[in-house]
């Protein structure tokens, strides 16, 4: 609590870095992907001297380049736009480790950029030799990005023996380095596939060069379709407990897990019938269908790896609400208000009678009005919970969540946050401070709906 | 005001804070360079599409290297913002979360501006007119670019004004949380600093016009190359104007008192009078050029004068920004905890990449010798 807190109606502000780096992820997977597939492809065509395979490829490189340079690089800075405004401090620590890892990344990202540039502008003028040299180094350099961005994200969710001593190649080399390089390296080479599928479909009439390119393309398809079960099953395997717990716990979670697993089995069967076994079958429709189940598939695997972390956003380290893990117990002695740079300025601003030589007194707190211990609730409530709560209507908004729950169960519920969720982050306030947030929690909850069970006394009052 | 951080407090930087200083300015300087480019030079080619001959085949030219230049200065951007959040989260984060929207939009508005940098570009086709919606689709990214460039000084300038962040929180918020919607447009240093960038934006057009006439361009005849000496000489001159105009405006007018009388004092006035007045050396090489004719030699002075105002501008840049900071967090107190090992892999992978780069490039330059091409070996 470091910083101040953005506050988005409805969404809440982590929810648009998961929407940015939903759109990122289709597209920056199909940039290292596409990478592999002009590498080999090419290599191919010009071995073969097969010149309407060339030509194709031709065709498809702007596509490409459009895509992965423009949509791809431009929501790449985007999600660092969006971490920064809505997780500043997971933000500031990934950086303070990682900052050379970006650096290099950085390195690859500019050879990334002119080989591609290269590529497309100068085909046709480059030697065949050297075309394909500047194919592979592209290539290269997209699957070193990935390799040292997983590094970074893997580290979120299990941050390994970093936790005990602190360095960049423990923090970089954790648990979870290795089963999500496999799996998005087979992701990306898969989902490549389909977007070759969707493009070759609908710029080549049908015939022999279309069914070469959709045949070429579903056996690294198949082994994309292979790497993301196997480095699927090694995640599971390398889960820290908390996130195999909240994956066996929720329900949802589950059900999608099995069904991203299940789906690729299908997706892999369905690839060696079809697009491999009989190319003539891929129609830009059936493509189409193909492509979309895959960024389905991708984006739902995306959110599964963002759940399961919770309640933190770096695992053992920053908590979801912005606060490090290690400073709990300073929040719950000194007051989540006192404790926040910004929460303690507002209370001073605004409610300089509970402050004292720079110190609000808890206790002074539960002698303001009611519409005031509700406002300093709804601070709390920002700073503490609207990271991943919404407050009336929205995403997981907590008003239909709590409605109906008597005050002291309420205030209980929230002073142990973590021992009745475990996934939730523990209560960081006093228990003056808990019973702010009852109070504005209270005021907006919901009228009981029909059809939910009533309660007892309105059972008793029936009788 | 809010209160002011404890350098202690903070965790320390993994790497000397000159090393920091170092890559934030020369990452910066790289962005420069293209951002430039596409801040005037987009502006200018729609302007000069529409005309015919030289000025037409000048925006033919870079029209058609936009989408590259523009990947380039993307990519160029993403080391100052990456060590500007190593060395000033605590002014960074609060400063861009405090206008959020302001400050997200310029994704939104730069996807938008790129996507119409290529329209415009893929529908350059000589002696062909352009189908009106790919002229427009330019003229969108062209005002997008200048709004962007607001936005930025919007983010950029708050940063460095900690004095101003509690009352612009304090008017868009709900319940202490920042609603996003606070702006720094009332701060004058923004509406200094954003021109200043446009006169250096002419300035760099100018000495790249010249650079690409002489060394580039494969069309560029001796008539171009006249017409190019006075174009860019007049191009420089309005840059020149601007820059120097708002340049004066941004010192005299903007900045607070300490950190005026710092940069007026010691070591910092000549540096302080050079940043201002090295325009001029640009313009006596234009000047030049445009008397004495486009030379190699005089094309790579221009590019090395410019090269060095914008050089000047960022350290007198970086020097400012320590000490507007100074009173809230002195950043050379923070501590330090240089992580050698992951410094040494990037330093590594830099050198490794940029021979990479420099073999690629001479694959370019073989190809203009001409090296035989795929349809005769």
């Amino acid at each position: 609590m470091h910083y101040p807190w953005w506050y988005v109606p409805v969404l809440t502000a982590p929810m648009l870095i998961a929407i940015i780096a939903v759109l990122h992820v289709l597209v920056s997977h199909y940039a290292v992907g596409g990478g592999l597939f002009f590498a080999v492809e090419v290599s191919h065509a010009y071995r073969t001297g097969n010149r309407e395979y060339l030509a194709y490829l031709k065709r498809h490189a702007p596509f490409f380049i459009l895509l992965t340079v423009v949509f791809g690089a431009i929501t790449g800075v985007g999600i660092w736009w969006t971490i920064g405004l809505a997780s500043p401090l997971a933000t500031e620590v990934l950086i303070h480790t990682f900052v050379f890892g970006w650096a290099t990344e950085w390195v690859f990202f500019v050879l990334e950029l002119t080989s591609a540039f290269i590529f497309y502008y100068y085909w046709d003028r480059l030697p065949p030799r050297i075309h394909q040299a500047i194919a592979w180094i592209y290539a290269i350099s997209a699957w070193m990005s990935l390799v040292l961005i997983t590094g970074i994200t893997a580290f979120m969710l299990h941050p390994g023996t970093w936790l005990e001593s602190p360095s960049f190649w423990r923090g970089f080399f954790n648990p979870q380095f290795v089963p999500q390089v496999i799996s998005r390296t087979g992701g990306a080479i898969l989902l490549t596939a389909l977007y070759v599928y969707l493009h070759s479909s609908l710029t080549l009439p049908g015939g022999e060069v279309r069914n070469l390119i959709i045949q070429r393309s579903t056996r690294p398809a198949l082994l994309g379709a292979v790497l993301i079960t196997v480095g699927g099953l090694a995640w599971l395997a390398f889960l820290p407990p908390s996130a195999r717990m909240a994956l066996e716990a929720a329900a949802v979670l589950t059900v999608l897990t099995v069904l991203i697993f299940a789906l690729t089995i299908v997706v892999f069967v369905l690839l060696y019938l079809g697009p491999y076994r009989n190319p003539g079958w891929m129609t830009p429709g059936f493509a189409a269908a193909l492509l979309l189940f895959g960024l389905a598939a991708f984006s739902t695997g995306e959110f599964i790896r963002e759940a399961v972390r919770k309640p933190y956003v770096v695992y053992g380290v920053v908590l979801g609400n912005q606060i490090l893990e290690k400073e709990v117990p300073e929040f719950r002695k000194e007051g989540f208000l006192q404790s926040g740079r910004w929460t303690r300025q507002f209370v001073a601003d605004r409610y300089p009678e509970v402050v004292q030589n720079g110190r609000i007194l808890p206790e002074r707190l539960l002698q303001l009005s009611e519409q005031d211990r509700r406002l300093l609730g709804q601070v709390i409530f920002m700073h503490h919970c609207n990271d991943c709560h919404a407050a009336e209507t929205g995403y997981s908004a907590v008003g239909p969540l709590l409605f109906s729950r008597p005050r002291e169960m309420l205030v209980d519920m929230i002073r142990h946050l973590h021992e009745t969720h475990y996934f939730m982050p523990p209560w960081s306030g006093t228990p003056e401070e808990a019973e702010l947030v009852t109070d504005y929690l209270l005021s907006i909850a919901p009228e009981r709906p029909r059809g939910i069970y009533p309660t007892l006394e309105q059972l008793e009052a029936r009788r | 005001m809010m209160e002011p951080v404890d350098p202690s407090t903070l965790g320390p930087l993994p790497a000397p804070f000159w090393f920091i200083q170092f890559f934030k300015v020369l990452g910066f300087i790289l962005h420069m360079v293209p951002m430039n480019l596409w801040f005037a030079g987009m502006f200018l080619t729609l302007v000069l599409y529409r005309r015919e001959g030289h000025p037409r085949q000048w925006a033919e030219r870079l029209a058609t290297l936009m989408p590259v230049i523009i990947a380039f200065g993307v990519n160029f951007g993403i080391v100052p913002l990456l060590f500007i959040q190593v060395a000033y989260p605590w002014a960074f984060y609060p400063a861009t979360i405090l206008t959020a929207w302001f400050w997200l939009a310029i994704i939104g508005l730069l996807l938008v501006a790129y996507y119409g940098v290529y329209a415009f570009a893929f529908g350059v086709k000589p002696d062909r007119p352009m189908p009106a919606w790919r002229y427009a689709a330019g003229w969108v990214a062209a005002v997008f670019f200048l709004i962007i460039a607001i936005l930025f000084s919007n983010g950029m300038s708050l940063m460095a004004a900690p004095e101003r962040w509690k009352s612009i929180w304090l008017a868009h918020q709900v319940a202490g949380a920042a609603t996003g919607t606070g702006h720094n447009f009332a701060d004058s240093s923004l509406w200094h600093r954003w021109p200043m960038v446009l006169g250096m934006a002419f300035l760099t057009t100018a000495a790249w016009s010249v650079i690409d006439g002489i060394f580039f361009d494969p069309k560029a005849d001796a008539s171009y190359r006249q017409w190019l000496a006075k174009f860019a000489f007049v191009i420089g001159i309005i840059g020149a104007v601007i820059y120097v105009g708002s340049g004066t405006g941004y010192v005299f007018g903007s900045w607070p008192k300490e950190v005026f009388q710092y940069m007026w004092s010691g070591w910092r006035l000549p540096l302080t009078i050079l940043t201002g007045a090295s325009p001029a050396l640009v313009l006596v090489v234009l000047f030049i050029i445009w008397s004495r004719g486009l030379s190699p030699l005089t094309a790579v002075l221009a590019g090395v004068a410019q090269l060095v105002v914008i050089a000047l501008n960022a350290v007198s840049r970086q020097i400012v920004q320590n000490i507007e900071l100074a009173h809230y967090a002195p950043v050379w107190k923070i501590p330090e905890k240089p992580d050698w090992g992951p410094m040494a892999l990037f330093l590594g992978t830099f050198a490794v990449g940029t021979l990479v780069l420099v073999w690629m490039l001479q694959q370019l330059v073989r190809v203009h010798r001409g090296h035989p091409t795929v349809q005769e070996s």
